[in-house]
């Protein structure tokens, strides 16, 4: 057990009570850093792989301890509060401040730190199928405290998910996909320009490794993010369902609708939110009925 | 009879039967002003009558005169007219006339513990005494009949000694001759209605009771049809005479069950005839009660649990309940479902589809450590197997317990108060209490916890003797003999119910803000003492001060300090300790009625209420928010989520709470179709040793609309304490605070 609590990686979360994560009653752990840029990420404080500094305006109590005690004089007043510029990311200011307004995200974690939580919930698994999901960020940008924890989750009998969005070397993906019972792979465009377009990066390897992914046998549920205006058009969906239906063995896919819940992060973070004002998409429907008449297979319920 | 006119029989229209009961209700509550004085001139006639006497005569008076009404939509006949009005379960109209009587004895209590409430102590509705939360035996009722009960009192009768003992048997045949007699009645009325009747289904129920009413509940019951008209005849008579509260319907699944299976063997019934009995049945309390003005009703059913063996319950009985509240979307009665992991993943998964169909009416009772807990104080396991529950979830034994187990409601942070500012105490708690007034010097934690724990159980002793005295006149001042009769051990110890003639006799003192108290200790323990962040003098001022100007403090106090709810090992550890302290200080008092009090964990509504009128707390509450509830975390003791709460409640040792505990959670809407994720957080609660439970499922959204527009959303019903009630039905602060349950994560 040593190596556990020598192991850490960095994290920005460890949910439970998680529901929308594969099957029954699960913990997810977030870990940071992710090789895309999405403009519709709604967890942007796991894009980057190091620490975070986040404000949260309306827990402000205007008490000045923060100012006080950063180093940089990075502290301003107001909203934004925060001078990016300035500020080295240090937590001094997220120490001082009582309320929780100032918020260090992303923070090394043990392995042992991250099973402590993890096996708490473990007779609610048991009871509901349920188990544990890495997601992030992309967990296979810190592969081997990925790896690390999955086997330790395996061992503790554990059922894995892995959230990824599948760009990362193939050798990476193998090894992890003997540790895990199911993969939840995102394919946000199945159009390699559009992909690149709002992604930041083509979709290559993501289709490459999904259908290498797909050739193993694999558990995978591929998960679509609907983007009104963005990769929601007849086109894309059509492609997304041929894609779908070129791969081999029985895959299943779902529909994550859009929300704008992570704008406030944006915000939190000092970040421009990317993306102009629009809703969630009216076409959900619509979409899961084109797939079904093309003979795509969805998750239900 | 042909199978025709038992289809016609059991036809159940339940808009008509609505909007028949809803008229008819609408003129309540009826003028019996004749009846009342008859009754005060027969009591006048004997000089210095006692009160078995009295209500002996009322008995007989209302035998005589009150009138009974047959509703044409019901299969059923329990309407006697006396005064009870619309929105009551008893203790109002006729009933009430002998308690009346003393309203002297009534005054002197509750003048004496006025003080206490004003410094919210301690409270109590009903004088120190339950008048509520009752339940008839209605196993004794339907195995041997009014008349069998008559027998067995009047064999007694010959053999009694001393003058209580003669009045209170003498009474108790009054008693049973007087419901023979009103049951005979219904059937009288049910041949004058036929005379003119010529609707051919009310025609069929009509010639149904006049063959029925005569023989039950007089004789036992021989079919399912028979045994619910004598549980409804019952609830509803005793409710009406005996001034309490008849809160609880019974075991209905297991008490039917032989009635269903004999009557489909043998052809006399159908599985559809059942359902619609059962349902004028169960519909009969929301068509009494004015749901429109949020009533609370306090009516319940209980299903599941075990039979007297052990045998786990669940059967087609059951099922058919379950369906009447899915499809009717009943407010009341609420069901109080027991279960026990023995039971099969079905009934886990039909409770799970209930909790989540937003009728919010269910709460789940963990057959188990509820059986233990009452087992362990000395009572048989076989009575123990048979327990109910009622108005909300006071747990006692049918056929064999008389509890006072809503009455008292302590408030276990004014306790705290009392140890951490000694100069608060008033004169009267100096008189009824010996105050440990060390706190506030104490030089660890553990002389600060034991400092406390001898004001609780000081308090907790000066209380339980208050409720002893009181409920040592109960009997005087209410009897109960027509209740008493149907409960064992009555009549043989030739005892009244109120006078602890029952086979068990307990009661509880309610203890509110636990979650409160285990993280204002906790901070305590953590800020004074182990990281002496400040002195006792300080934490003083600071809550003097209502955190003013030290909003820093309570915001690393609320963020930094463990909370009960997080599922956090020390705190869990620290938690169970506490409810071990307390279970042991609460329970083993004398009550005057020949038990014991014990422990119990609910609130009520005074969470909401002394929240509202106590200081700040060293958890970082600030001063006018609410205590925690039942046995549940405060609202931070939630933000990790509903696995960690109800791991934090498992770790309390709920078989010391023979009075139960209540967990209560929400689930968010958007769940509403998720039964294997909350069947799961089901079995977790049994499995880890929880008492009872309640699931509610809302979002904050929805309430708000709800809120916003209360025309469009009628049918929304939520749990407000231990009952439910239509959401946009209820007063405006109640809305607000339960607005407010949702708005911490929007989880729970």
């Amino acid at each position: 057990m040593d190596d556990c609590s020598q192991v850490a990686g960095i994290i920005s979360d460890i949910q439970r009570f998680a529901v929308h994560d594969g099957p029954g009653i699960r913990t997810t752990v977030f870990l940071k850093g992710c090789p895309m840029r999405c403009l519709w990420c709604h967890n942007p404080e796991a894009r980057s792989n190091e620490s975070q500094l986040a404000f949260y305006a309306n827990k402000c109590i205007d008490c000045g301890l923060c100012a006080a005690a950063c180093p940089n004089g990075a502290i301003l007043s107001g909203d934004r509060r925060v001078d990016r510029e300035r500020c080295c990311v240090c937590g001094a200011c997220a120490d001082a401040c009582p309320s929780g307004a100032l918020e260090l995200i992303g923070r090394v974690a043990t392995a042992a730190q991250v099973l402590d939580v993890v096996m708490r919930d473990l007779p609610y698994y048991k009871i509901s199928d349920g188990g544990v999901t890495m997601s992030g960020g992309e967990p296979l940008y810190q592969h081997s405290f990925s790896i690390f924890l999955l086997r330790a989750f395996m061992e503790r009998g554990l059922h894995t998910a892995v959230d990824t969005c599948g760009l990362a070397p193939w050798e990476r993906l193998a090894e992890i996909a003997g540790l895990t019972n199911l993969f939840l792979y995102d394919i946000k465009a199945a159009d390699p320009e559009k992909h690149a377009r709002f992604c930041g990066t083509d979709n290559a390897i993501v289709l490459q490794n999904a259908r290498r992914l797909a050739e193993t046998g694999a558990k995978i549920i591929f998960r679509v993010p609907l983007i009104p205006g963005y990769n929601d058009s007849a086109e894309d969906i059509r492609l997304v369902g041929e894609f779908i239906l070129s791969l081999p063995g029985d895959q299943r896919l779902e529909f994550v609708p859009y929300h704008r819940i992570g704008k406030g992060k944006y915000e939190a973070l000092g970040l421009d939110y990317p993306l102009p004002h629009i809703g969630a998409p009216q076409n959900l429907d619509e979409c899961k009925r084109a797939l079904l008449s093309a003979g795509v297979k969805l998750v239900t319920g | 009879m042909s199978s025709s006119i038992l289809q016609d029989f059991a036809i159940f229209d339940g808009a008509e039967f609505f909007r028949e009961m809803g008229q008819f209700y609408s003129a309540y509550p009826a003028d019996v002003s004749d009846v009342e004085e008859e009754w005060r001139r027969r009591v006048r006639s004997g000089p210095g009558l006692s009160s078995f006497r009295c209500k002996a005569l009322l008995y007989e008076v209302a035998a005589e005169r009150c009138d009974v009404h047959l509703f044409r939509q019901s299969p059923f006949y329990y309407e006697i007219v006396t005064g009870r009005p619309r929105n009551s379960h008893g203790m109002d109209g006729l009933g009430a006339l002998v308690l009346g009587l003393h309203t002297d004895e009534i005054e002197h209590v509750r003048s004496s513990i006025d003080c206490f409430e004003q410094e919210r102590l301690f409270s109590s509705w009903e004088q120190l005494i339950d008048w509520d939360h009752h339940s008839v035996g209605y196993d004794n009722v339907l195995a041997c009949g009014l008349g069998g009960l008559r027998e067995t009192a009047s064999e007694r009768l010959e053999r009694s000694s001393g003058e209580t003992e003669q009045e209170f048997l003498a009474s108790v045949v009054t008693a049973l001759d007087s419901l023979m007699s009103l049951s005979s009645r219904f059937a009288d009325r049910a041949e004058e209605m036929l005379d003119t009747e010529d609707d051919p289904a009310v025609r069929a129920r009509l010639l149904r009771i006049a063959e029925t009413a005569r023989r039950v509940p007089a004789e036992p019951a021989r079919t399912f049809y028979e045994a619910l008209s004598g549980i409804l005849f019952m609830r509803e008579a005793c409710a009406s005479l005996d001034g309490i509260g008849v809160c609880i319907l019974g075991h209905l699944d297991r008490m039917l069950e032989p009635y269903y299976r004999s009557d489909i063997n043998a052809g006399r019934l159908t599985e559809a005839e059942a359902k619609s009995l059962l349902q004028a049945f169960l519909a009969a309390t929301d068509a009494r009660f004015d749901l429109s003005t949020g009533p609370e009703t306090a009516t319940t059913v209980n299903i599941g649990g075990q039979d007297r063996s052990g045998r786990p319950v669940y059967n087609e009985v059951t099922r058919i309940i379950c369906e009447v509240f899915l499809e009717m979307r009943l407010v009341n009665p609420k069901v109080n479902a027991r279960i026990c992991a023995a039971h099969p993943d079905e009934y886990y998964n039909l409770l799970a589809r209930a909790a989540l169909s937003g009728c919010n009416v269910l709460a789940i009772f963990n057959d188990e450590t509820i059986i233990r807990a009452h087992a362990e104080r000395g009572k048989a396991v076989e009575d123990c197997r048979l327990y109910v529950s009622g108005g909300c979830q006071e747990l006692m034994l049918q056929n064999t317990e008389v509890n006072f187990r809503g009455c008292i409601y302590l408030n276990l942070l004014k306790v705290l108060e009392l140890t951490i500012h000694p100069e608060r105490s008033t004169e009267a708690d100096r008189e009824h209490f010996i105050l440990d007034d060390t706190g506030p010097a104490c030089g660890s934690f553990e002389a600060f916890y034991e400092s406390f724990l001898n004001n609780l159980k000081s308090v907790l002793n000066g209380v339980s003797s208050m409720g002893a005295d009181a409920g040592s006149h109960a009997w005087r001042i209410n009897p109960c003999p027509m209740t008493s009769a149907t409960v064992s051990g009555c009549i043989e110890n030739g005892r009244d119910m109120m006078q602890g003639g029952a086979k068990y006799n307990s009661s509880s003192i309610s203890l509110n803000g636990f979650g409160t108290l285990v993280d204002s200790l906790y901070s305590i323990k953590e800020l004074v003492y182990d990281r002496r962040a400040f002195s006792m003098d300080e934490l003083k001022r600071i809550l003097d001060e209502n955190y003013r100007g030290h909003e820093g403090v309570r915001r690393r106090i609320l963020r930094e300090i463990p909370k009960y709810g997080q599922d956090q090992d020390d705190v869990n550890a620290f938690a169970r300790r506490l409810a071990a302290d307390i279970a042991r200080l609460a329970s083993g008092q004398d009550n005057g009625r020949g038990g014991k009090f014990e422990a119990s964990l609910f609130s009520y509504g005074l969470f909401h209420k002394w929240g509202e009128v106590s200081p700040a707390t060293p958890d970082g509450r600030l001063a006018g928010e609410p205590l925690s509830r039942g046995m549940g975390p405060s609202g931070y003791g939630t933000i990790n989520g509903v696995t960690a709460v109800i791991n934090s409640a498992c770790s309390i040792p709920m078989d010391k709470y023979p009075g139960g505990g209540v967990l209560d959670i929400s689930l968010p809407i958007g769940m509403n179709k998720r039964f294997d994720i909350a069947a799961a957080l089901i079995r977790r609660f049994i499995e880890g040793g929880g008492s009872i439970l309640q699931m509610n499922v809302m979002d904050n959204e929805t309430l708000k609309k709800a809120r916003a527009n209360p025309l469009e959303y009628p049918w929304l019903v939520v749990r407000v304490y231990g009952f439910s009630a239509r959401y946009v039905s209820l007063p405006a602060d109640v809305q607000d605070e339960i607005l407010s349950r949702t708005q911490s994560g929007g989880q729970i």
